[in-house]
């Protein structure tokens, strides 16, 4: 085949993979999504979740927070001194944590834990037929395993978030105070300039961060194929892919938003 | 109070990638009676297995529950039969987070059938009759491949099933165990009088304990009947297969 044509027919492929892989996808997430809804609910799974999304990433994502509105601050700081901005610092560390810093470095965070996590348990449970199992006790594994996964990320991401809004202005209140800033300085603005609707889609944000980071998760996990090394690979491409969506998706969404 | 179906696999065939592992196999199982599944490793028996339990469509053929063709029926219908279908699968296939009992439990606490109480009692009882009584509260990690394979027998049992598939049941388990879990195997059979479908290569025990025996070779069944047809058969791969079997067993751990 000339180089041309291979070229096209590389092209091609490709893109009737990813076809396939965006339909296969959207009927499993759509299937999870219907799993909420369908009965018997057993709820000790979704807390199960919810506490591994959410309680057990609490330490980390506080650690992210604090440090980065700390970074952030000391890297304002100086040019917000030289103008008399002083009063500003505060509204923008506050600003840039609800808006962005907290959603998307969080998302960030627990992709690395949490979602590398649920792609290998759940390839894991694939290989070693632990969902031939659950089907054959006719228990779907898409409601009992990937519901709950999903509805953890979408609730705990923005509570995750939240936290981390708040710790960061922390962290960037202690630079500030370390800098010389007045404590009211710091704080005195904040609530003026910072609205809600800041905190708000800033929270958004992370609800469909979280939304993405399971449902790319537990796609991953549910379709390995070929053993231990299958779920090696799994794990890599769920935290690729979770990480480029969160990216993009946060750019588009940060356009429309604000 | 148990009526077990009968069940017929009729003119199934399974490929994978070119390799024709099942070709046109047909069998009509004993209703509630023990049924064993013979054949050498590859063969094709745990494939046949889920075939018959749904878990993989054949490119031909069907399977018959009653009057339901497995192969052609609804999920929801498919399930109400898995509700009263016990598994166990050649590797155990236990849920590793969960603990002993939290699996043995399982298939009833998914569907919140009977009482919470009663099922763990039931499930002590099972794991107890098994040899396990002090397991209930492990986690699965902690347990040696033999008790692997116990717990997820007891887990088949849970359900008071009216078929039940094990897959190699004995396998892996020391001797004395072995006869204990065969005991256990044909006592559920008598209590419930389920279907059961049993593959082993256990040939003493096939022969001692089978009401009807299936010799799969080469993608079809070569013989079928009662054990006293396999021991008076002068096909010679059944001669082969009952006379070699410990020493194949062995060959192929
Ligand atoms: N999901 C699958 N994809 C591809 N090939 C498969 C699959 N499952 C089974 N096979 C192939 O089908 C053949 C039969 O496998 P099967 O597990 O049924 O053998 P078996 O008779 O149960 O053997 P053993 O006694 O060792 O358990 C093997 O060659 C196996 O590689
Ligand atoms: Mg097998």
């Amino acid at each position: 085949m000339n180089p041309i044509a291979s070229a096209v027919a590389g092209l091609g492929r490709l893109f009737l993979n990813s076809v396939f892989h965006l339909g296969r996808y959207g009927l499993l997430t759509a299937r999870a999504l219907l799993g909420f809804f369908t009965p018997p609910l057993r709820l000790r799974s979704y807390f199960k979740q919810m506490e591994s999304v959410g309680v057990d990433s609490l330490f980390v994502v506080i650690l992210t927070g604090l440090f980065t509105g700390g970074v952030f601050t000391l890297q304002i700081i100086y040019g917000f001194q030289r103008f008399s901005a002083e009063s500003m610092v505060g509204p923008t560390v506050a600003t840039a944590m609800t808006r962005e810093l907290g959603p998307v470095l969080t998302a960030l965070m627990v992709t690395g834990r949490v979602g590398s996590a649920m792609a290998a348990e759940l390839s894991a449970m694939k290989v070693s037929e632990q969902m031939d199992a659950l089907t054959v006790m006719a228990a779907d594994p898409v409601k009992y395993l990937i519901s709950p996964r999903l509805l953890a990320g979408i609730i705990m991401l923005p509570l995750l978030t939240a936290i981390s809004d708040a710790v960061g202005v922390v962290g960037g209140f202690f630079v500030a105070v370390g800098r010389g800033l007045d404590p009211g300085q710091f704080t005195g603005r904040i609530v003026d300039i910072v609205v809600v609707g800041d905190v708000v889609n800033g929270l958004i944000k992370s609800a469909f961060f979280g939304f993405i980071i399971s449902s790319v998760g537990c796609y991953m996990g549910f379709y390995t194929k070929g053993g231990a090394e299958g779920v090696g690979r799994s794990t890599t491409l769920a935290v690729v892919i979770s990480y480029v969506s969160i990216l993009i998706s946060d750019f588009m969404m940060t356009a429309i938003m604000f | 109070m148990n009526a077990a179906p009968e069940i017929k696999v009729q003119g199934v065939s399974k490929s994978f990638g070119g390799a024709k592992v099942l070709d046109d196999v047909s069998l009509n199982f004993l209703p509630g009676r023990v049924n064993f599944i013979i054949g050498r490793s590859g063969e094709g028996k745990s494939v046949l297995m889920k075939i018959m339990t749904g878990l993989y469509a054949p490119d031909a053929g069907s399977v018959f529950y009653g009057d339901l063709d497995l192969t052609r029926a609804a999920e929801r219908q498919i399930n109400k039969l898995r509700l009263r279908m016990g598994v166990l699968f050649q590797d155990g296939a236990l849920f590793d987070s969960m603990t002993v009992g939290q699996n043995v439990v399982f298939p009833l606490w998914v569907h919140r059938r009977g009482k919470k109480a009663e099922a763990e009692a039931r499930a002590r009882a099972l794991l107890s009759e098994l040899g396990l009584s002090d397991f209930f509260d492990l986690t699965v990690a902690a347990l040696s491949t033999g008790e692997r394979k116990r717990v997820a027998l007891a887990r088949a049992l849970m359900v008071d099933p009216q078929v039940v598939f094990f897959d190699e049941p004995t396998t892996g388990l020391d001797p004395l165990l072995s006869t204990q879990v065969d005991e256990l195997i044909i006592h559920a059979q008598k209590k419930t009088g389920a279907t059961v479908i049993v593959v082993s290569h256990d040939m003493a025990a096939t022969l001692s304990l089978a009401d009807s025996i299936f010799l799969l070779h080469n993608g079809k069944i070569i013989l079928s009947g009662a054990p006293s047809e396999f021991k008076a058969s002068r096909n010679p791969e059944v001669v082969r297969f009952l006379s070699g079997g410990d020493s194949l067993k062995d060959a192929e751990g």
